[in-house]
């Protein structure tokens, strides 16, 4: 195998691949990045046995072949590289060796054998459709702070996406968990998607998806079977495992009849939360909400380390309600909301709360009260 | 591999049970495990028993090769009926899955063995519970590509009772299409709720035509005399690499040397055996020895019994010894008692760490009272 590439191009396909090696990482082939040179493009594929990237790269490849070297060593010797360089990439299979080249430095690697690198076999998908990375990301990143880290309930360590019954018909939609609060979000759904088979999408998976995703208008390919999940731009592949277990009925979960409604600025309500907060105890970090007329009372009581107590005016017209909350829980789906008012929906102080974004119906989120 | 010499599932001296493609003598076995895979009813728990050495991890590697480079066949047989049903285990080198087995590479399979201790960067003496919820991630997301998943723990006498209560429950209804493949060198000491969820697959000692061909595959350069090494070894193959490895003949006719003098004591012997297991990272000879005195006890034991000398012998000379302190069966129930007094004092002794130094000229002039009486 022998090919030129561009520095800078090199270094995004290896910086991209070598983000799924793990790093506490014991097996000397799992470390490596295959890579496998072809017609007029490179691949760079990593793996951690659950997801598999693939970078794919322009490179004038004077020799086709294949093979595998350490991902980290390889990534930041391209990243000490000037900017702007030529290099060219060189394996030589008999020595066990890749050389590479750049100006005047020259380096030369260690290789194991591209038999030896597990590559995830291309099966059939049930499902393929194509979504927008401005609507893959708003599911994502509006969902996965519910994502539990508990792993005895394993099921809830990921994002479940699957095909709904949305407010405006079918809709793709994310759910995640943790059993103290919910986000669900809808999307429309995709053509092509109809068929998709419900799949929970592991906690690494959406973490490296999102680098997929910086770029509103990128179509990725989406393809979906019970076992496995893809996602695809034109230069990246993301392939993973996806959690084997059964996502919990979470719509007996949303409560349905809440009547009494709070409107307030988000962003006043999540600095509100994040001061009073400072005095409660580090482990329940628990937050009162005092609600009367047209105003929100929010306070701590920490009996070891002092009270704290601040008044917002919102708009609330309903009878008056005491309720407790984990501050951590509040400032995070606060931080959901970015265009509109926060909408809250209480029934009584045992019972969970909704809260929605404004009128917009395709995000719901539902924490849990703590006694107080 | 030679950097991964220390790993906790491989015998010191020989290769790792993944290294050695052919199994030798445990054919029953084998076929018992095809029997039970020919009939689409494969149990998901098996449990691998026999004494050491005798090829269980091999055969569970061969299994989990043969389980993962076997491909489904479909419900219906396809167009031509189903394929004719296996009749080894043998998956070529060259098979994706092989490769990908020896580099540890292989996402369908997970080993637990003794991990390291990461605060002590030690290895541990036990498979600890964290080991165990290891396998929860492993079972937690979906099969590679939808195919089986196979679990070796190696062994499963060294869980300690939190991890086998761990495994229990995964042991119990692991997910679809899993095999749990358990090496055992004492079945009788795990839990019996585990013993009950597997099915057993018993190895059995090689018999000396097995033993000659199993120990020219491992390709290792043994001495010429092999006759003593096979008397020591007792038909395991794994102890047979260990012994020659570390030394085990050459201490073993030290040991009948000593013998040889009692009732009288050699004492600047005796302090240069127990010297010699007493130095620093030799626990693996240290345990050599013990077990060098165990075999040696047996043999005595055996010789009153049977009133004949156990041949082949073991070193040179060994007969006479024997013959002289263990004539009678008087004298062999003694070496017998002996022998298991000194195993529990031994046992006791390194639990609570005692010096191996103090431990070997116990066993000395215990044996030197024995042979006096």
């Amino acid at each position: 195998m022998k090919f030129s590439i561009e520095r800078g191009t090199l270094l995004k396909a290896v910086s991209q691949a070598q983000s799924v090696v793990e790093r506490r990482n014991t097996i000397p082939i799992l470390a490596n990045v295959l890579i496998e040179a072809e017609g007029d493009s490179v691949y760079f594929r990593a793996t951690d046995l659950d997801i598999e990237v693939v970078d794919k790269a322009v490179a004038q490849v004077e020799r086709a072949g294949a093979t595998t070297v350490a991902a980290t060593t390889l990534h930041e010797i391209v990243r000490k590289l000037p900017d702007g360089a030529l290099v060219s990439l060189n394996a030589d299979t008999a020595a066990g060796r890749l050389t590479v080249e750049a100006g005047r430095s020259n380096f030369s690697l260690a290789t194991l054998p591209k038999e030896d690198f597990p590559v995830m076999a291309t099966s059939e998908y049930e499902s393929n459709f194509s979504a927008k990375a401005e609507v893959l990301r708003r599911l994502f990143d509006k969902s996965k702070f519910a994502i539990s880290t508990e792993e005895t309930r394993y099921y809830l360590n990921g994002v479940y996406m699957h095909v709904a019954d949305g407010e405006d018909g079918k809709a793709l939609r994310c759910v995640a968990t943790d059993g103290h609060r919910l986000a669900r979000i809808d999307a429309p759904l995709p053509a092509g998607a109809e068929q998709m088979p419900g799949v929970i999408v592991p906690r690494k998976t959406v973490g490296e998806l999102r680098k997929l995703l910086d770029e509103d208008d990128m179509e990725i390919a989406v393809s979906v079977s019970e076992t496995k999940v893809r996602f695809a731009t034109p230069d990246i592949t993301l392939t993973s495992k996806v959690i084997d277990g059964t996502f919990p009925d979470y719509t007996r979960v949303i409560p349905q009849g809440n009547t009494r409604r709070l409107e307030v600025d988000a962003a006043d309500f999540a600095k509100a939360v994040d001061r009073v907060a400072t005095v409660s105890s580090e482990r329940s970090r628990a937050v009162k909400l005092q609600l009367e007329e047209d105003r929100l009372i929010l306070s701590v009581n920490a009996p070891d380390s002092g009270a704290a107590e601040e008044e917002l005016a919102v708009a609330y017209s309903d009878e008056r309600l005491e309720i407790g909350f984990n501050a951590k829980y509040l400032l995070e789906i606060a931080s959901q909301v970015d265009r509109e008012n926060a909408v809250f929906m209480f029934n009584s102080a045992g019972d969970p709360t909704l809260m929605r974004e404004g009128t917009d119906q395709s995000a719901v989120y539902v924490v849990m009260p703590m006694r107080v | 591999m030679s950097e991964e010499n220390d790993r906790p599932d491989q015998a010191p001296g020989a290769p790792h049970p993944r290294d050695t493609a052919r199994l030798i003598g445990q054919e029953h076995a084998e076929n018992a495990f095809l029997e039970a895979f020919a009939s689409e009813r494969l149990h998901h728990g098996w449990l691998i028993t026999g004494p050491k050495g005798v090829g269980k991890a091999t055969l569970a590697w061969r299994i989990a090769r043969f389980l993962l480079g076997t491909p489904d066949v479909e419900a219906d047989g396809g167009m031509f009926g189903a394929p004719p049903p296996p009749t080894t285990l043998d998956i070529s080198p060259d098979h994706p899955v092989s490769h990908r087995m020896a580099a540890w590479a292989e996402p369908g399979l997970a080993c637990i063995t003794r991990s390291i201790n990461e605060d002590t960067k030690k290895l541990r003496n036990e498979i600890v519970v964290e080991d165990i919820r290891k396998l929860g991630k492993f079972f937690g997301l979906s099969a590679a590509d939808g195919g089986r998943r196979v679990v070796i723990v190696d062994s499963a006498d060294e869980m300690n009772t939190s991890a086998a209560n761990a495994l229990l429950k995964m042991l119990e209804e692991p997910p679809a299409r899993t095999t749990l493949l358990l090496v055992s060198h004492q079945p009788t000491r795990l839990l019996p709720t585990i013993r009950s969820r597997c099915r057993i697959l018993r190895l059995s000692p090689l018999g000396p035509d097995d033993m000659a061909a199993a120990l020219a595959q491992t390709g290792i350069e043994l001495p010429q005399n092999n006759d003593h090494l096979a008397a020591l070894a007792s038909g395991s193959v794994g102890a047979a690499l260990r012994i020659a490895a570390l030394g085990g003949m050459e201490m073993y006719a030290e040991l009948v040397g000593l013998l040889a003098s009692m009732p009288r004591t050699d004492r600047a012997r005796a302090l240069a055996l127990a010297e010699a297991a007493a130095q620093r990272n030799a626990t693996d000879k240290f345990e050599l020895l013990l077990n060098m005195f165990d075999i040696l006890m047996s043999r005595l034991a055996r010789t009153g019994a049977t009133g004949e000398v156990p041949l082949p012998e073991a070193c040179i000379n060994e007969s006479e010894t024997l013959r002289s302190l263990g004539g009678n069966a008087q004298k062999g129930r003694a070496w017998a008692e002996v022998s298991a007094e000194i195993t529990a004092r031994t046992r006791h002794g390194k639990a609570v760490n005692l010096d191996p130094a103090s431990l070997v000229l116990d066993t000395v002039f215990k044996m030197q009272e024995t042979a006096s009486r």
